[in-house]
Order: C-alpha cells, then sequence, then structure tokens
C-alpha cells in the first residue's frame, strides 16, 4: 500500500458510510525495535494548512479559535478505529455525528435549520 | 522510551541526504504493509521517477523515450528519521 497515493487526502466515512471529511494527515511513530507503524489519520483544516506553510497552520489556527464552532483543531482517528481501506474511501469505526467533524452539522441544526419551517421535524 | 511520531505529510517532498551529506533524492512515497493489527512501513521511494510512477506516469509515456528508471527505493531501517527535516540514509 502506497500511503500517500491510497490513504493521504483519501475520504473518510463511518461505520454507515456517512463521510467523515479526508484524511488529511498521517501519524507515524517511530520505533526502537522494528519499523515505523501508522499510528493515526489527522482530519481538519489546521492540518492542512500545515502542509502548506507552518504560518498558514497559525492563522488558520486563529481564525478556528475565534470564529470556529468545531472543539478541536483536528480530529485524530487511531488506526486501530480503520476498517477497511476501499480505492475510493477509508472506512472509520465511528459514527459521524459522535465526532467532533460533526461540530458545524450540529450549529446549523441548532441555530439556523430548527428555525425554518419544517425545521424541527 | 517514548516513542516519536512524524507526520507523513511533511515527510514528503523533504532532500535525504548520505552520510557524506550528498544527496539522494527527495520522498516521494511510502510504501506499508498490514502485518497483524498494525501497518508497518516497508520501504521509502525517492525521486522523480517515484512520483512519476506515484502519478502512474512513466517517463516512456510521457516523452515517447523508451527510458525506464526505476524509483530508488530505500528499506526502512536504512532511513534515519530522527530529524523529520532533514532525513538522512544509515550507514555509508
Amino acid at each position: 500500500m502506497d500511503l500517500v497515493r491510497d490513504v493521504l487526502d483519501k475520504q473518510l466515512v463511518d461505520r454507515e458510510g456517512t463521510p467523515l471529511g479526508r484524511a488529511d494527515g498521517v501519524v507515524l511513530e517511530l520505533r526502537a525495535d522494528g519499523p515505523p507503524r501508522v499510528d493515526a489519520f489527522e482530519a481538519g483544516a489546521v492540518v492542512l494548512a500545515r502542509r502548506l506553510h507552518p504560518r498558514l497552520e497559525s492563522l488558520v489556527q486563529w481564525l478556528r479559535s475565534r470564529f470556529s464552532v468545531r472543539k478541536t483543531a483536528r480530529y485524530r482517528i487511531p488506526w486501530e478505529k480503520v476498517q477497511e481501506i476501499h480505492q475510493q474511501h477509508i472506512q472509520i469505526d465511528v459514527r459521524a455525528i459522535d465526532t467532533p467533524l460533526y461540530d458545524w452539522e450540529r450549529w446549523l441544526r441548532r441555530k439556523v435549520i430548527r428555525h425554518l419551517p419544517g425545521g424541527d421535524a | 522510551m517514548k516513542a516519536r511520531k512524524v507526520h507523513l505529510e511533511l515527510l514528503i517532498g523533504k532532500l535525504v541526504r548520505d552520510g557524506d551529506g550528498a544527496k539522494v533524492g527527495r520522498i516521494r512515497s511510502v510504501h506499508a504493509e498490514k502485518v497483524g493489527d498494525d501497518c508497518l512501513v516497508q520501504q521509502y521511494e525517492l525521486g522523480g521517477a517515484a512520483l512519476l510512477s506515484r502519478l502512474g506516469i512513466s517517463a516512456l509515456r510521457l516523452v515517447g523515450w523508451p527510458l525506464h528508471r526505476e524509483p530508488r527505493k530505500i528499506p526502512w531501517d536504512q532511513m534515519d528519521l530522527s530529524d523529520p527535516e532533514r532525513p538522512r540514509l544509515k550507514g555509508d
């Protein structure tokens, strides 16, 4: 498996197939007694920004802390939660609604959608 | 001893040098294998040929020239990532 081609930037989905975002980062654990192992995936705008430039990471971090409803800057998914790596996506053993990646959806539902006609259905 | 963590996405494109400081190539791909419950890195691929290989392009298809260069493959135990900003080959 090529971690860059087959894992990095691949779509993440939960156990029901609901999109979670993309694998913006892959964390490797360096070990003294064996090959490096994949420790976790990371998702989030801050992770993506870091790939471009450290200053951009700081800016995105600041913007997130000021304006975002998401509680965490980066969501880390341990390797143990990976169920399957498909050609188009990576299936994770979580429920999307239970992750911080859905903080914006929850906020929209609470602050906007429920005030619309039929929105509290 | 606490295991060190490095970010794969920040390794990509980093220039690898050998023990004498000579340039070897840039990290373009990292190959891993599932071993039991773990996913373990097996080798790193360096150089432009590795990038082309990752994109599914061969020099042959690109320019119609019968050149064929394999990307340089470095086994995991020959790569020193103690400084992820400056990866080096171990040994000679």
